[in-house]
């Protein structure tokens, strides 16, 4: 059963993809094939869930992109960011992280917070200090940085 | 200080624990595994904290197993997160014993199968749904042949009714004069074809319900003559009504192992395709040909099905049994014939062929002799139980094959029927056979002839003459002479044939 929904955009030379539910063994990139655009964006914001299977899938899909096209990857949940870091080819050479989520915890609230940040705020792979928006106290990065942070080394 | 960070580059989640089942480390990926920070798994003392399995005891299996200083391996588990209900894992768990300057630890490896497993189930239910479609495909090909086959079989049912009313108002005309009693034998007669004709229309009718239903892959022994004559009488009102004449040639009286309808929807298919060929075509004279002819080099009987038709272009004969290849106007003919014959003949271990197509077509159906088929068939019960015992059933009635074939599968024994003396003397060098059933009164060679070549040809097993009563003198002469060890005298029982083959079976006392 297809669990996965794309939805387009183009806009002249661009295109916003965004990706909304499962990318698993039904994933089914087909409609997005042999896309030519030169600036093509995948939003995975409202992505659930991701198995071996999808990035196979994914993988695939991405060798059909131009060259010539420049690829975005927008506001990408932790379960993204995880396969990013662990599985080659999941993300293109020459593509970018524009955003995405980090895992964040305040202690005062005893409170999990997923973050949105800009690839540009990590600096030497280190989490930005980021304030608790009930309490206002600093946050802890809840998970390691190093590991993390990686893929900002092979973008 | 204990180091695992070794275990940091590992693809596997791993959790070391130490003898109280303690978490002593973890690395990254089990932080993803268990889908907590590495804050929160930090604070859990053990591992049943953050999993649990509703059909396995974890914590019992790792007091089983941390006892023992070895590699174990768990079962395949289902695994939930009890902080997300939502995330079920099919797991298997490695312990592996580490030795560290603090004494005995055991990484726990989890290998997760849950992709593999989801997929597996994936493609099994797939293949029930295809397996299920393909017999909906085969039963819709039968209902379009039935269908285009019933406008001319109405006529056909038409032809004895007429038959019988007519002869059945004789016998009121007959039955009305004065001196009825001397018209008894014209009453007779007519009595008689009116029988006839509505045995007729019954014939006609059982025929399509047979054919209609939904049969099983249920195969028997029978006379491919008597199929090939009901298979064309099927089409022979069309073939009738576009002037084309179907002749056959029998040059062999082969039986074969078979499922009847099935074959029979396989001759009828091929000969309507070849009458359909020559009505398009506008030939005058048409004729179709089915023959049967035995080839012993290939161990296999051949049934043809040639015509007189326009032939086959070469474009289309490199797709002719694939699916949804027609030759036919689009809306007339499903395209399937072909393809769904093909399928029918492998799953005989046959093959169909086009074996001619210029100046008309031949296809040929091959079919393997039923003594190979018989054996060949049964060859799974072989490998799995050496032990089984092969019994080799010898007679020209196709009837006797398959009532003893019935008796003899629901024992450990298995059948292998022949109804030519030639082919099974024949296949006797060749397999290992531990008891030969003869039919004593066959019209190429009777039982003792049949014995007597056996015998010279090497085989010292057992033989049974299955006969009538008037030959128990010839056999108690062949059980001397030849070594026959017993007789099934017609009719026989299921009890007197099991007691007789089993006797027969017992080892020797020297």
């Amino acid at each position: 059963m297809k669990r996965l929904t794309i939805n387009k955009q183009i806009l002249q030379d661009e295109l916003n993809v965004e990706l909304v539910g499962a990318i698993d063994e039904d994933a089914d990139f087909k409609e997005l094939g042999g896309l030519e655009q030169k600036n093509i964006s995948f939003d995975f914001e409202k992505i659930t869930m991701i198995n071996s299977c999808g990035i196979r899938e994914w993988i695939k899909f991405l060798e059909t992109i131009s060259d010539k096209s420049n690829i975005v990857y927008r506001n990408c949940p932790q379960i993204i960011i995880e396969q990013i870091n662990m599985v080659h080819g999941f993300f293109r050479k020459g593509a970018s992280i524009e955003s995405f989520y980090a895992p964040y915890f305040c202690e005062n609230c005893n409170k999990e917070n997923k973050v949105h940040l800009k690839s540009e705020q990590v600096k030497n792979r280190k989490a930005p200090k980021m304030e608790c928006q009930t309490c206002g106290e600093d946050m802890d990065f809840d998970a390691i940085e190093a590991q993390y942070f990686s893929f900002l080394g092979k973008v | 200080m204990n180091d695992f960070t070794s275990f940091d580059h590992l693809f596997d989640p791993v959790v070391v624990i130490n003898l109280k089942q303690e978490m002593v480390y973890f690395n990254n990926q089990a932080s993803i595994f268990f889908k907590l920070p590495p804050r929160v798994l930090k604070s859990k003392s053990n591992l049943i904290q953050i999993s649990d399995s509703a059909d396995f005891d974890i914590e019992a299996w790792f007091s089983k197993s941390l006892l023992s200083f070895d590699v174990q391996i768990s079962p395949e588990i289902r695994l939930h997160l009890p902080h997300d209900p939502e995330t079920e894992y099919f797991i298997i768990m490695k312990l592996i014993p580490v030795q560290t300057n603090s004494g005995a630890n055991f990484a726990v490896v989890f290998h997760d199968m849950t992709v593999e497993k989801t997929l597996h189930m994936k493609y099994r239910e797939q293949l029930e749904e295809l397996k299920k479609t393909h017999a909906q495909i085969l039963q819709a090909d039968k209902l379009t042949t039935l269908g285009e086959l019933t406008a001319n079989i109405s006529h056909e049912i038409n032809n004895p009714l007429t038959i019988a009313a007519g002869h059945s108002e004789i016998m009121r005309d007959y039955l009305t004069v004065p001196n009825v009693s001397e018209k008894i034998p014209q009453l007779q007669k007519a009595n008689q074809t009116v029988l006839e004709s509505l045995e007729r229309v019954n014939q006609i009718i059982k025929n399509m319900k047979d054919f209609l239903h939904q049969s099983e892959d249920q195969k028997e022994y029978c006379n491919l003559s008597t199929l090939i004559d009901s298979a064309i009488e099927w089409v022979q009102p069309a073939a009738k009504k576009a002037n084309v004449v179907i002749e056959k040639q029998f040059n062999d009286s082969s039986v074969a192992l078979v499922n009847r309808i099935k074959i029979e929807q396989v001759i009828i298919n091929l000969i309507k395709n070849s009458v359909d060929a020559i009505s398009e075509a506008g030939i005058k004279d048409g004729h179709v040909k089915v023959s049967l002819t035995k080839c012993d080099k290939d161990q296999q009987t051949y049934i043809d099905v040639k015509d007189n038709g326009p032939g086959m272009p070469e474009n289309i004969k490199q797709n002719l049994f694939k699916p949804f290849q027609s030759t036919k106007d689009a809306g007339s003919g499903t395209g399937l014939g072909l393809s769904i014959c093909s399928k029918i003949v492998e799953s005989h271990k046959g093959r169909l062929e086009l074996i001619e197509s210029e100046n008309g077509c031949t296809f040929r159906i091959k079919l393997p002799l039923i003594e190979v088929y018989s054996y060949t068939r049964n060859d799974p019960s072989l490998t799995r139980n050496m032990k089984l015992k092969r019994v080799l059933v010898l007679d020209n009635e196709v009837q006797i094959l398959n009532v003893l074939n019935a008796f003899l599968s629901e024992e450990d024994l298995v059948f292998i029927g022949s109804s030519d003396p030639v082919d099974a003397l024949s296949f006797l060098q060749k397999a290992n056979i531990d008891l030969v059933v003869a039919d004593f009164s066959m019209p190429v060679m009777n039982g003792s002839e049949f014995s007597t070549k056996a015998r010279e040809s090497g085989y010292s097993g057992p033989i049974l003459y299955m006969t009538s009563s008037k030959f128990i003198e010839q056999f108690n002469k062949d059980k001397k002479n030849l070594d026959i060890s017993g007789l099934l005298i017609k009719p026989f029982s299921k009890e007197d044939v099991m007691k007789t083959i089993h006797a027969a079976l017992k080892p020797r006392e020297d």
